[in-house]
Formats: C-alpha cells, sequence, structure tokens
C-alpha cells in the first residue's frame, strides 16, 4: 500500500516532519511513548498522507485540502466557563460531568471533579503518559493500522482523556475540546478508555471552536469494551469554519459488549470520522447513527470498517446527511464477515437530503462475506424536501424556513431519536431544526 | 369575507377554474358540491396557495386583503384554514411539537407573545379530548399510521386549535365512521361565529343535515353553475347533476 514512493512530498507533509523534529523531543511520555512516537512519524514520512489511490480515502483528497500543517498549540488561549457554557449552547446545559481540554491541553478550572466520583477513574492523558504501566498499556491497546493519520496522532499525541469505568455511571461524561480560536495550531488528542465488565456509561464528546482561528484537530479514541458492557456514545462536532477534523475511533468489542453511537456534525471546513471496529467477542453490538449538515463549502466524510471476526454480533450504520450549496458529504462502510462469524446481522444505510442542485453526496456501503449463514444487507438513498409536506406545514402558518426546519429535523431524526438520554436527545433535535435559520 | 372574483387558473398547464365566482360573507357557512374532478379540492388550494397552482384571471380576496399576493404561512396568519381532503403523514414530526410550533408562528406573526407551555399542555388536551383524538395519536408523529379518520379528526383538531377566520372543508366526512361525523361536526359547529366564513366541499348531503349551510353551490367544469339553499343538496341527492350539468 506504499504509494508515495514517487510522489513529490506536499507542503503539509514536509511541515509534519519539521514540526516533530522540533517538538517531538518535548512531548509528554516515557521511553515507550517516545519510541511509539519515533516509529510513528517514521511511518508518516514514508507514507505520507493518504492519496486518492487509497480506497478508503477516494473522495476526500487531504494531499490537496490539507495546504499546510500548523505547529502544535504551545499553550491554551484563554476559555471562561460562561464562554464555554455559551459555545456549548443547548448541550452546555445537560446533567454531565465534564473534562474539558482547551487547544488541547487539560483545563482542571473548567472540569470535574472526578476524584470522588463513582465507578470512574479519570485523568489527563498527559499525566497518564509519564506513568510506566500505562504506557504498556498504551502501547498494546496502540491500533496496528496503516493509516497515515493514526501515525500523525502517535507522533504528536498531546493530551486527552485516560478514563476507565468500572461498573455504571450514572452522570454522562462529557468530554469537551474547546479552541478558543485565538491562533492558528495543530490539536492531538488521543482519549485512551476501557469499560471494564458489566459497566455501564455514558460518554458525551464535544468539539467546538471559538473565535477566529481554525485549528487542525486530529484526535484519536481507542475505545475497548469488556464483556457484558455497555457505552452509549454521542459525538458533537461543532468547530468554527476554519478548522480540520480528523478523527479516529478505534474500537474493540468483547463478548456481549454494546456500542451504541450517534453522531452529530454541523461544524469544520473539512471534517473525516474514521471508525475501525473489531468484534473480538460474541454477540456483540455495533450501533452508529450520523446526523452530518453541511453546507457552504463544507466537506464531511464518515469512513467505517467494521469487521465481524466472531459469530453473532449485530452492526449498523444509519448516515443521515443534510447538504445545502456546494457542501459534500462522504459516507463509506465496509463490513468484513469472517468465516468464523456466522449469524452474523450487518446492516447498512445512508441517506441524504439535498438542498441545493450544486451539493454532492458519495455514499458506498460495502459488504465482504466469508461466513454463509449471515443477514447483511445495505442501502441508500437521495433525495429533495417534499415540496407537498412543505406546503402542509406552511398551509398552518410555519414560515418557509421553520417549516424546512422541522423537515430537517424529521429526515435526522431517525438518527437522534434512540439516544437514551432526554436531555441530550432533546438538545440535537432542537439544533437540527434550527441548523437551517442559524 | 371571502369574495373570488372571474377566477380562472391552470394546472400543469390545464385550465381548471374558468371564470369561477363566490361570495362568503362572515357568519356565514357555503357548501360546494360537484362531480368528480369538478376543480373543487383545485379551488381550495388556490385560497390556501399550493404551489403549482397558477392564477391566469381574476381575484382572491379576504376581508380586502389580496390572498394571492401572499405566501401560504401568511395566509394562515391572516385566518386561511385548509382541512385537506387527503392530510399527509409527516414522519419524524412529533404531532405536540408541529401542534405548538403551528400556533406560535401565527402568534408570532400577528404579533403576539408564545404560549407558555402549562397553556399549551391544557388547550391542547381540553381540544383533544372534544375531538375524540387519543393521547396515543398526539405521541405519535403526525399523522403517521392514522387510519383515514383519525387523520380527519386531526385535520379539524388543528383547525379548532388555530380558530381560524376562513375555515376550507375538503371532503372532512369522507372516511369517517356515524359517530366521527357527528364529533368532526361538532367540531366545525363550535367555530361558527358572526365573525367567520365557511366553506364545506362534500359529495354527500348528509354532512349537510349537521353542518347546515346558509347556501348551496354547485360546481361543474370550473364555474358555480347553481346555487340554492340548503334543499338544493337533498335535491341533488335525490336526482344527481346530470340534470343541472345539462342545463348549464
Ligand atoms: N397536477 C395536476 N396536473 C394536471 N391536472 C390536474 C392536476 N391536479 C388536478 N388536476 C385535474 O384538475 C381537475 C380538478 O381536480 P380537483 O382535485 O380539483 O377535483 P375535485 O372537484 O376536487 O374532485 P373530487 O371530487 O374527485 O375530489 C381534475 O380533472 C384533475 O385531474
Ligand atoms: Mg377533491
Amino acid at each position: 500500500m506504499s504509494n508515495t514512493g514517487n510522489i513529490q512530498k506536499t507542503d503539509a507533509e514536509t511541515g509534519f516532519s519539521g514540526h516533530f523534529d522540533k517538538v517531538g523531543n518535548d512531548l509528554p511520555g516515557d521511553s515507550t511513548i517516545t519510541q511509539m512516537r519515533q516509529d510513528a512519524i517514521a511511518q508518516f514520512n514514508e507514507k505520507g498522507l493518504p492519496t486518492r489511490q487509497l480506497e478508503n480515502w477516494r473522495y476526500t483528497d487531504l494531499r490537496f485540502i490539507l495546504k499546510d500543517a500548523f505547529a502544535p498549540l504551545e499553550r491554551a488561549g484563554s476559555v471562561t466557563a460562561a464562554k464555554l457554557d455559551e459555545a456549548l449552547g443547548a448541550l452546555g446545559d445537560i446533567e454531565a460531568s465534564r473534562l474539558v481540554f482547551v487547544d488541547g491541553y487539560f483545563s482542571a478550572e473548567l472540569s470535574a471533579d472526578f476524584s470522588t466520583m463513582k465507578n470512574v477513574e479519570a485523568m489527563p492523558l498527559s499525566r497518564a503518559l509519564s506513568g510506566e504501566t500505562f504506557s504498556k498499556v498504551m502501547k498494546q491497546a496502540q491500533p496496528d493500522l496503516d493509516d497515515s493519520i493514526v501515525a500523525l496522532n502517535t507522533a504528536f499525541m498531546a493530551d486527552g482523556a485516560a478514563l476507565h469505568i468500572e461498573g455504571d455511571v450514572e452522570k454522562p461524561i462529557h468530554l469537551v475540546f474547546v479552541s478558543s480560536g485565538e491562533q492558528q495550531g495543530l490539536v492531538t488528542l488521543h482519549n485512551h478508555i476501557s469499560v471494564a465488565k458489566s459497566a455501564k456509561v455514558t460518554l458525551l464528546e464535544s468539539y467546538i471552536g471559538l473565535g477566529q482561528y481554525g485549528v487542525q484537530v486530529n484526535s484519536l479514541t481507542n475505545l475497548g469494551i469488556a464483556e457484558g458492557a455497555e457505552v452509549n456514545h454521542i459525538k458533537y462536532q461543532a468547530e468554527n469554519l476554519e478548522t480540520t477534523h480528523l478523527s479516529t475511533l478505534n474500537l474493540k468489542l468483547d463478548d456481549k459488549a454494546i456500542y451504541h453511537e450517534h453522531q452529530f456534525n454541523i461544524g469544520a471546513a473539512l471534517s473525516r470520522h474514521q471508525h475501525f471496529v473489531v468484534f473480538d467477542g460474541e454477540r456483540a453490538e455495533f450501533d452508529m447513527s450520523g446526523a452530518t449538515l453541511m453546507r457552504g463549502t463544507q466537506h464531511c466524510d464518515a469512513t467505517l470498517l467494521v469487521d465481524h471476526k466472531l459469530p453473532e454480533g449485530r452492526s449498523r450504520e444509519m448516515v443521515k446527511c443534510v447538504l445545502d450549496d456546494t457542501a459534500r458529504a462522504v459516507v463509506q462502510a465496509k463490513v468484513i464477515v469472517r468465516p468464523h462469524a456466522q449469524l452474523t446481522d450487518g446492516h447498512q444505510m445512508m441517506q441524504s437530503m439535498m438542498l441545493s442542485e450544486h451539493c454532492e453526496f458519495d455514499a458506498k456501503p460495502e459488504l465482504e462475506i466469508y461466513a454463509d449463514d449471515v443477514i447483511c444487507g445495505h442501502g441508500a438513498t437521495s433525495g429533495q424536501i417534499d415540496e407537498d409536506l412543505l406546503f402542509y406545514l406552511k398551509s398552518r402558518g410555519l414560515p418557509d424556513i421553520e417549516a424546512r426546519g422541522l423537515l430537517i429535523q424529521a429526515f435526522v431524526g431517525e438518527a437522534i431519536e434512540k439516544i437514551e438520554n432526554e436531555e441530550i436527545r432533546d438538545a440535537l433535535t432542537g439544533l437540527a431544526q434550527n441548523w437551517l435559520a442559524s | 369575507m371571502l369574495e373570488i372574483k372571474k377566477l380562472h387558473a391552470t394546472v400543469g398547464g390545464k385550465e381548471i377554474l374558468k371564470g369561477m365566482n363566490l361570495t362568503i360573507p362572515k357568519g356565514e357557512v357555503h357548501a360546494i358540491m360537484g362531480p368528480n374532478g369538478a376543480g373543487k379540492s383545485t379551488l381550495s388550494y388556490l385560497i390556501a396557495g399550493k404551489p403549482g397552482y397558477d392564477i391566469t384571471k381574476g381575484e382572491i380576496l379576504w376581508d380586502g386583503q389580496d390572498l394571492t399576493a401572499m405566501t401560504p404561512d401568511q395566509r394562515a396568519a391572516a385566518g386561511v384554514f385548509l382541512a385537506f381532503q387527503y392530510p399527509m403523514e409527516v414522519p419524524g414530526v412529533a404531532t405536540m411539537t408541529f401542534l405548538r410550533t403551528a400556533i406560535n408562528s401565527q402568534r408570532k406573526a400577528r404579533g403576539e407573545e408564545p404560549m407558555k407551555t402549562p397553556d399549551f399542555i391544557k388547550l391542547i388536551n381540553a381540544k383533544a379530548e372534544i375531538m375524540g383524538v387519543s393521547k396515543d395519536m398526539l405521541r405519535r408523529p403526525l399523522n403517521v399510521g392514522f387510519s383515514g379518520g383519525e387523520k380527519k379528526r386531526m385535520e379539524i383538531l388543528q383547525m379548532v386549535l388555530l380558530e381560524p377566520g376562513l375555515c376550507l372543508l375538503d371532503e372532512t366526512d369522507s372516511g369517517l365512521d356515524i359517530d366521527a361525523l357527528k364529533t368532526v361536526s361538532d367540531g366545525v359547529n363550535s367555530l361558527r361565529s358572526p365573525e367567520r366564513s365557511m366553506l364545506v366541499i362534500t359529495h354527500y348531503q348528509r354532512l349537510l343535515d349537521y353542518i347546515v349551510p346558509d347556501k348551496v353551490h354547485v360546481l361543474s367544469d370550473g364555474k358555480i353553475i347553481k346555487s340554492g339553499d340548503k334543499n338544493l343538496a337533498l335535491e341533488l341527492e335525490k336526482n344527481g347533476y346530470a340534470d343541472i350539468v345539462n342545463a348549464a
């Protein structure tokens, strides 16, 4: 898959290497981590940014889009609690325990006190990395993924959430990643989350951007869910329009582990959400649904690789995209069912609502099945707002923009309505309804 | 007062209304009957402002205002309400959210404050009970999976909640069982007032036993060809349209 041998390096590619030469030694971690970083940057230097020849990067030309590599931000800008709440909007009112990172740095001041919390161990990664035991765990959890974005993340990772969930956690844990927007720069986040046997937790993960400057966010989450444990994960991405958001979820599911994810994407100039999901246990469940609302020249890419290694797994991917102006959404999901994974039940659905003639929707569901007794299916549709419904709503007094807002909310509703936490569900429903008018 | 003057209108390039005149003073209920395809629903869509229905000549005035210059939501705020012949299913839109948005949109257009949540809930519960709309229906997405009769009740519930000045009912009686016909008619009658005009489109005289009209008109081939009092409906029920259509 090495394919960059003859290609001239882009400014961004040389930029990342140069930044690592400068700051690589100052990044947190013991010798194990330092070695990981060096291996990762070597891998990146060899491969470069992904080219469109790569199957999973076919519709997002990162080499072209990423003009420059920003230098890692050296310190956190100032974000007050009031500012943060305002930026979080409806999600700021959610009853939750927050872990807040400003410009990629942990903020104790804005975060809740986790020390007394039941069934949760929480620590900023920057601190965890200096512990010897943790770095060994990290190394082990590190995905063996041939992926340049992951390599860059390993090389530059500076902070993030290190969480261990031991039992049922009552309140949602809210991971907040906020950019002050005071200057442009690189923010590399790494979350390491382990969920013990039979534990249950709701994770809310928000990315928001203040100010005028954009950042390059590279965020990786290593999430391991042990036997019978359950994670409800809501990801909200509303960064400013100068921002590039590259994120990776590396998920391992043990026997009967349950993972439900709901994404809500409205921000950033470019966002890429890649998922690497491995069914390492039997009868596990992966259910991801996404609402993506893009306009202007925004580009959002959700690319998933779901690997059913063991029997009786269930996987669902459903992404709903609302596109206006010249926005573009890419949804690719590849589901592999290995010979052992009998009785796998997999389904993918990708749908778009096109509000303009100039937007683009690229949907690519893919199945690779090596077992004979499975139920798998996929579908993709693309449509417009139904004019008859629009008239029906308007005839009751709803102005055009509100009627459209309601129909947009109705369209993405399926991706939100299964969120267990009512406050979060209502907040996102409201955001969808008001998106067009905002 | 609703005034329709020499109205010509086309749909998909085809002329459907061909010089129609109709005046409904405030406080009056008029019924329109007529053969299938005569243009009855077209007339109601033209008043409500459905896109794709083009007026080539003539006027539609409500309270002296030119409705044709307004968007559908402006017409609604001015008091126009159409109970659809085929109410739409709107998956994903919660009925309560829709009702509240509709009420508050119209209040806003009139420069009024939005209705407070407890007041709204109280109002809905009271009116829904009268209209025989169950709690379960209110919890579902708007009209989704409702039976034909349930959809019609929901239409009239909306009308009762929005208290429009001009009520247009397009075959509200079709699909209703005998009890529902009574409930729905009671709902409509509760809105009869010296301040309101109503237009009831129907094929059946029976509805007019419940909602007794001041005038009955026969619409055929895009024109009113005969008008009379409520006895005209009885006559039509007995003899059909043939004689009147041939005489016109
Ligand atoms: N979009 C359209 N394109 C072409 N013709 C149309 C369209 N919509 C309606 N028509 C035609 O206009 C005529 C009037 O239709 P309309 O629905 O107003 O009749 P109606 O009097 O309400 O009939 P019914 O009693 O069956 O409800 C019919 O001939 C119908 O086929
Ligand atoms: Mg009709």
